[in-house]
């Protein structure tokens, strides 16, 4: 699970242009959305786009997408589990 | 300056005709010119599109010539208007939000909107040299509002407008990566919204001092700065445009209002926060997407012109595809066509980078 | 009667360099559009994460409102008018890339936004809380008289009681920018809007 966070936190650092950012500075718990890291609806969509070429996972629907991506941990999980 | 200014004559082309006569016929019959076409992403999809009827224009590759295409209209309706371009007077100006893009794919060389520029310098006469205004889907519109502006300030007598957008892979593909179409119908305003249908246009219109039926009051634009790519939530960007444009004009009373109304969740949603925030809320309004597709830079000028025949044969046309309100403040949204005397009429658009604008025509005498 | 319009603070960047307020900052140690405008960010410590998010079009027209002098307020009356040459071409062809392989098809929603122009006048108006007219142009090349003639008709009507103009020509490894705040208002180092002072500060630093 460790070896998933660290991956996905430098995969989206890079994906997102987080430039200012390595992977220490994000907290696993926070929000990835509005406050936290503070992504907005074309970071999801970009986070979609790297689930499926990264990870070859295809988020079916908006409900999943929303779930998976409440924070790192969260979609690490995600990941794992569809993997 | 008191000088007014009036549409002195258009023309366009859609899914749904290829002259505004043609347009306005299937309009009043709520007949729409979206169909499914298949589509490859990455797999094939059917894909809900307001497509030229087949084979009306030159095309490359499947994609509409969009250099032709303009050059077409542009020449008609100035040889029918006599207006001369060669007349310093005179000058012409593009709307457009992608242009030729489709020519990166086998003929980069001819992509670029300067090159567009170039190519009508060499096909038509020009005394003034022409220029695009290329921002989002308020292009078409910002375009009309411009000329009304160039006209009534007495830098030119006579502007004519074109504006036009072709379907074309890199457009379709962007939308549907951005997840903002509807793979149905789309339905403006309604519960079960989910997106738009794209479509393209090419619509042309001549602004002038020349009287005539339709008077240009002005307009406005304005900046969300909220969000680039998601309308404000609170409409307050739109309804500035609408404030400025209603002060300037000294406007009293709307009849009728033609809206945005792309059937995405948020433009809807902030259409309404916009027009209730004004008062609008009973004003009978109505969008045209579900009949033509969202045209995006020819979007503006096309539906001002179906305005405009609205407001001539005063008829206000059916919203298609609303069945269930789906906005957290209700519209006075047409449920069917409606004949009843519109004088003057209030087009409002929005697009990405958080653009608005707005725009009143009245009908002259 | 026309109201005499001034260019109350202006900044120039080509591939050589920045300049603004009589300063110049050079750029010729870096070989990319991307390097130099990274640097001249961080030069101007400018603490604005989603910068580096913006495709390289709005990232030059954002650093440049950045490096004006003359600051931006929050207002409904100060008119955006940017124009070049290739609207967001550079962008286009990079989306382009995406979807041209078949077997590779990769569309990007974050470069799809960018290839409308007009999106650095949303990146600048959501900075500094500017809501009022805003406008994109594309001319075949530079043309004084096309941008005077432009920025004059927003004050003939009173859409505007200040102005930023951008001239925003980023292509195929060129800088070409000229950012300038337009107002009514005159003071000892204002020039006079016109067709000498606007080619004169165009071809600022083009020997230094």
């Amino acid at each position: 699970m460790e070896e998933i966070i660290e991956k996905l936190k430098k995969d989206l650092i890079e994906h997102l242009n987080l430039e200012d950012l390595s992977p220490n500075d994000i907290d696993n718990e926070a929000p990835l959305f509005g406050d936290g890291l503070g992504l907005d609806s074309i970071d999801a969509l970009e986070i979609i786009v790297l689930l499926e070429r990264n990870y070859g996972i295809k988020i079916k629907d908006q409900e999943t997408g929303k779930e998976a991506m409440k924070s790192i941990n969260s979609l690490a999980t995600f990941i794992k589990n569809n993997q | 300056m008191n000088k007014q200014v009036f549409l002195q004559t258009y023309n366009a082309a859609c899914a749904l005709g290829l002259n505004s006569n043609n347009i306005f016929a299937a309009l009043k019959q709520n007949k729409t010119g979206i169909k499914n076409y298949s589509f490859q992403f990455e797999e094939e999809k059917q894909i809900p599109l307001g497509k030229f009827p087949t084979n009306s224009f030159k095309q490359s590759n499947e994609v509409v010539d969009f250099n032709a295409l303009s050059l077409h209209y542009i020449s008609q309706i100035c040889k029918e208007s006599h207006v001369d371009l060669k007349n310093k007077d005179n000058l012409l100006i593009l709307a457009t939000t992608k242009g030729n893009i489709h020519a990166l794919h086998s003929k980069p060389e001819n992509a670029p909107l300067h090159k567009t520029l170039q190519f009508l310098e060499t096909k038509l006469k020009l005394a003034n040299k022409p220029y695009i205004i290329s921002n989002a889907c308020i292009s078409g519109m910002e375009a009309l509002i411009h000329a009304h502006d160039l006209v009534k300030a007495g830098l030119y007598k006579q502007v004519v407008v074109c504006a036009a957008d072709v379907l074309s892979p890199f457009v379709i593909s962007g939308f549907n990566v951005l997840q903002a179409m509807d793979y149905t119908m789309c339905k403006p305003y309604d519960a079960n919204r989910k997106g738009v249908n794209l479509g393209e246009a090419c619509a042309v219109a001549i602004v002038s001092e020349q009287e005539s039926e339709i008077e240009i009051l002005g307009g406005n634009t304005s900046n969300d700065a909220n969000h680039i790519s998601g309308p404000s939530r609170d409409g307050s960007g739109l309804a500035l445009a609408i404030n400025k444009t209603l002060e300037q004009t000294q406007v009293k009373s709307i009849d009728l209002i033609n809206a945005h109304g792309t059937a995405t969740l948020f433009n809807d949603e902030m259409e309404c926060k916009a027009f209730s925030s004004l008062q609008m809320q009973d004003i009978p309004l109505n969008s045209l997407k579900a009949y033509v597709g969202h045209t995006l830079g020819a979007a503006g000028l096309l539906e001002i012109i179906l305005c405009a025949e609205m407001m001539k044969n005063n008829l206000g046309i059916q919203s298609l595809q609303y069945e269930e309100n789906g906005l957290s403040q209700p519209l006075n949204i047409l449920e069917k066509n409606l004949s009843f005397p519109i004088k003057t009429l209030l087009k409002t658009a929005s697009g990405f980078g958080g653009c608005n604008a707005a725009l009143i025509l009245q009908k002259n005498g | 009667m026309d109201k005499a319009l001034y260019i109350e603070s202006f900044v120039r960047i080509n591939n050589h360099a920045l300049f603004y307020d009589n300063k110049k900052i050079a750029l010729n140690n870096f070989e990319t559009l991307e390097e130099k405008l990274k640097f001249l960010y961080k030069n101007q410590n400018i603490q604005y994460p989603k910068f580096y998010k913006m495709d390289v079009l709005s990232k030059a027209g954002f650093i440049a409102v950045e490096y004006l002098q003359a600051k931006l307020e929050a207002s409904s009356n100060t008119s955006l008018l940017f124009a070049n040459q290739t609207a967001s071409l550079q962008t286009d062809i990079l989306y382009q890339e995406g979807i041209n392989n078949r077997n590779n098809y990769v569309p990007s929603p974050s470069l799809f936004v960018y290839t409308l122009p007009n999106i650095v006048m949303g990146e600048i108006c959501i900075k500094h809380k500017l809501t009022g007219e805003n406008i994109f142009l594309v001319f075949e090349d530079f043309n004084t008289k096309l941008i005077i003639e432009n920025i004059i008709l927003q004050f003939k009507l009173n859409k505007a009681d200040k102005l930023v103009f951008c001239w925003l020509e980023v292509f195929d490894n060129k800088l070409d920018v000229l950012n300038c705040i337009i107002s009514t208002q005159k003071t000892e180092k204002t020039p006079l809007l016109n067709h000498e002072n606007l080619n004169t500060i165009y071809h600022y630093g083009r020997n230094n």
